[in-house]
């Protein structure tokens, strides 16, 4: 019974924990914190061995105002949508067999941070150890005072009818801050910069009430549209990434502003619209995060590329505010 | 002041959820995994003797299997160990394993290859999952009767990231994997393939 107890307790709290904090100014790189002596060594993170599914999260503690019960309804809830969602996605995962992600992000990342001349990288490695301890090792065996950390994932949204790719983004530093303990240099307001990216392509002409057959156009012909969506993804992050190191503390706080902006509509993302170049695709600040999401509808005909040119130009353009 | 206590109860409480890494167990603890509904095996039906001619292991990182709510969790130090001891689970299926011997001297046994392809473990929020992809190649002389991945998954609520609860995860996942591999295996050697 207390093991119980005290499994509920874990649970509840690390629900309340989970809340994401956005109050670090570090979502930018000012001019003068860009060149570091002796460049910066590279770690990108696929922790994932294939596509992993979402799920919709059960809020019933939140909207009753907290208790155990309740709590334990949602762990319930969350686990059963769990299961069902591990088992919706088997045939895509049997159609993506074969679909290396890890070197396709590992070549994309090389390239867009050569073309980022002040970053100035040096080796770049690849691993599928995203815990904090191996990252620790990463930072006390690293040569340079500071590392960039790439962390990707590439996910279905909940109701499988998008491919989610996300990039985390930082840049952290060596050196243990002052009277704290090692890993506080993974802590947020001890990062030099933090950027949290998304893409989520949409499977043309989807339902969200029929997740099994979403899972059936993504895996058709060997998963084309999921590969397709997944490689366009990783380029959209590529692109953003490019963008947000590029970003200035004044272009940042000019897309903080909502300035009559239309608020976002997808799901679960709390921000407003940056942009719409065209029809279907749309870039949204995610407040939460202070990151960028870009959303648009899978082109039905050639699939993307995923090799940004090393010569693309790391000095995007600005994001302007809407008049 | 209430938001504070809550605040101060999640920090402390989540100080019970582990992070020191956990290395899996070359044991396998051969969970039950078929459902209810299954037809049992007969105690008097001959067994099938199988013949694993290799055990490979084709993952990119053969240490570890990925990490649940921030704690890493690796492999036996002796991945081959681990590897022979989720397959001897075929036994408890039906299937009596026999590693590179031909202990009746049979002229046409039946011959497995296998290979893991994938064992790797996650948490979607609360839950967490374990996921194995076995290929086998299973071979009577000259002739592949089956070459196909078997996949096994479990996923179950997370309530501390403990030793055992992962263990138990990980060893389920398998153990579901197994269940199809000894399937076909049994309609082999009773000529069904």
């Amino acid at each position: 019974m207390r093991t119980n107890m005290r499994a509920a307790a874990c649970l509840i709290a690390c629900a309340l924990s989970s809340v994401s904090v956005a109050g670090t100014k570090n979502n930018f790189i000012t001019p003068e914190a860009r060149t570091v002596e002796g460049g910066r060594e590279v770690l990108i993170i696929v922790g994932q061995s294939e596509i992993a599914p979402n799920i919709n999260i059960s809020n019933i503690t939140a909207a009753a105002g907290g208790g155990l019960l309740f709590a334990l309804i949602d762990s319930g809830v969350n686990n059963a949508r769990a299961k069902e969602a591990e088992k919706t996605i088997v045939p895509l995962r049997e159609a993506l067999l074969g679909f290396d992600f890890d070197p396709m992000a590992q070549g994309a990342s090389s390239a867009t941070l050569a073309g980022t001349s002040w970053l100035d990288m040096k080796q770049l490695r690849l691993t599928k150890d995203a815990s904090a301890p191996a990252l620790v090792a990463a930072l006390d065996g690293a040569t340079t005072s500071q590392i960039m950390v790439l962390r990707y994932e590439y996910e279905t949204n909940a109701e499988f009818s998008a491919m989610v790719v996300s990039l985390d983004a930082q840049l952290v530093n060596k050196a243990v801050p002052k009277g704290k303990k090692p890993d506080a240099r993974l802590q947020n307001k001890y990062l030099p910069f933090h950027q949290v990216l998304r893409s989520m392509v949409r499977l043309p002409n989807a339902n969200d009430k029929d997740p099994a057959g979403n899972v059936k156009a993504w895996s058709a012909d060997g998963g084309r549209a999921a590969r397709a969506a997944v490689e366009l993804g990783l380029q959209r992050c590529q692109e953003l990434l490019q963008r947000s190191l590029a970003l200035t503390e004044a272009e940042f706080t000019a897309i903080m502003k909502r300035n009559k902006r239309p608020r976002s509509t997808i799901p679960n993302v709390i921000g407003w619209e940056l942009e719409s170049p065209q029809p279907g695709s749309t870039l949204v600040h995610d407040v939460m995060t202070g990151g960028f999401v870009q959303v648009e509808v899978l082109d039905a005909s050639p699939p993307a590329v995923v090799q940004p040119t090393a010569s693309a130009t790391p000095e995007a353009p600005v994001l302007a505010p809407a008049q | 002041m209430r938001s504070v206590t809550a605040a101060l109860a999640a920090v402390t409480l989540c100080a019970c959820v582990s992070q020191v890494p956990m290395t899996l167990s070359e044991r396998f603890s051969d969970p039950q995994t078929r459902p209810a509904t299954a037809p049992r095996l007969s105690r008097n039906a001959q067994p099938c003797t199988l013949i694993v001619s290799t055990i490979a292991d084709t993952r990119i990182e053969p240490a570890l299997l990925g990490s649940v709510a921030g704690r890493p969790v690796r492999a036996p130090g002796d991945v081959s160990a681990w590897l022979r001891n989720v397959v001897a689970g075929l036994e408890s299926r039906g299937v009596v394993p026999h590693f590179d011997t031909n202990p009746r001297q049979e002229t046409s046994p039946l011959v497995a290859g296998l290979t893991l392809r994938m064992a790797w473990v996650s948490e979607i929020h609360t839950s967490k999952t374990a996921t194995t992809l076995l290929r086998m190649k299973l071979t009577r002389g000259e002739s592949v009767l089956r070459e196909r991945d078997y996949r096994g998954s479990d996923t179950v609520m997370n309530w501390a990231s403990g030793d055992g609860e992962l263990q138990q995860m990980v060893d389920r996942a398998f153990g579901a994997a197994l269940d199809q591999i000894a399937e076909d295996v049994r309609a082999a050697c009773k000529g069904r393939m």
